[in-house]
């Protein structure tokens, strides 16, 4: 851990960090934007994952759900990425301490465990159910679950300024 | 009576005291609701802006994606209002006198005019004016993402 914390210090103390972290404008003007990525990564997700639980677009083929958002959602992901990898640079030392950064990545972990066990598990037999208005259990589950573990992320970031 | 001596009078009622010495755990709460409803506002507003655009679900009738986009939309406006209304309660004078949350206010009210008025009358038309639908799409997005960042940026003036 403590090559970590090393790393993170050496973040902290760099001139780009400090400089980051005491800009007037720079530092809201990346949270801004890391909420701008968030609504089309998490945001357009989640309507997938509604689409996935059976509850919205109902109509839509659930393929076609997927392969249409699917640029913009990675697109936000890259701008989410990025934003907060700036943010950690500006803050670095702060968040490791932070109790609601370490759920954060946990959380996102699980996500992305969950996002594997359906692109890798349940998608390879699609063809069954990529045109039912309500897709099978397995699938429902992995929306639903996908909502609440990026929700909890999402939380658990906002959280951060409460809990250092 | 002006707005801001209305707010300094509501400050000083019981429910205003009490809603300002809450634990700042209760105001993180509400933050908590006004971010998940924000985020699933702005990507009803991205999902029905993509299709008028055309840039997503172009062999799906914009109709059908702006109705279904307008629910969650709905949803999403209301837990940000409802938390959003709770938080300004918490701190009245402080927010009003912040000249973000004054943008961010401007900017709420004229998206919610536009979206009920012109948006609504043009984007219902957008198959056979497809020039009306992206021009209303573009300024939806500007004026909806404009209110999340102005309002990102209110905590750190």
């Amino acid at each position: 851990m403590s090559v970590l914390y090393d790393f993170a210090q050496l973040l902290y103390d760099s001139d780009f960090g400090t400089a980051l972290r005491e800009s007037q404008y720079a530092f809201p003007v990346i949270e801004g934007t890391h909420l701008l990525g968030l609504a089309f990564s998490v945001g357009l997700l989640a309507i997938v994952d509604l689409r996935l639980a059976g509850v919205v677009l109902k109509d839509a083929p659930l393929l076609d759900v997927l392969r249409q958002l699917r640029p913009f959602i990675i697109g936000g992901f890259i701008l989410t990425f990025a934003t907060g990898s700036l943010l950690f640079w500006a803050l670095s030392i702060k968040l490791l301490v932070n109790p609601a950064f370490p759920v954060k990545f946990l959380f996102i972990l699980l996500a992305g465990a969950n996002f594997l066990w359906f692109e890798l598990g349940l998608a390879p037999g699609a063809v069954e159910w990529a045109n039912h208005a309500i897709p099978p259990i397995k699938v429902r589950v992995a929306g639903w679950t996908s909502l609440v573990l990026w929700s909890v992320v999402v939380m658990a970031g906002r959280l951060i300024p409460y809990l250092g | 009576m002006t707005i801001l001596e209305i707010l300094r009078w509501f400050q000083d009622t019981g429910f205003g005291v009490a809603l300002r010495k809450s634990n700042h755990l209760v105001g993180a709460a509400f933050q908590l609701v006004h971010i998940i409803g924000f985020v699933l506002l702005l990507a009803s507003v991205t999902l029905i802006n993509l299709r008028l655009l055309g840039l997503a679900f172009a062999r799906e009738a914009p109709a059908r994606i702006i109705g279904a986009g307008n629910i969650l939309l709905g949803i999403g406006l209301a837990a940000a209002v409802l938390s959003g209304i709770l938080i300004f309660l918490s701190g009245p004078v402080r927010y009003y006198s912040n000249e973000f949350f004054q943008l961010k206010m401007l900017l709420l009210i004229a998206a919610v005019l536009f979206q009920a008025t012109l948006f609504a009358w043009l984007s219902r038309r957008a198959a056979e004016r497809p020039f009306a639908g992206k021009a209303v799409a573009v300024a939806s997005l500007l004026l909806w993402f404009g209110v999340g960042v102005s309002g990102r940026i209110i905590g750190f003036v």
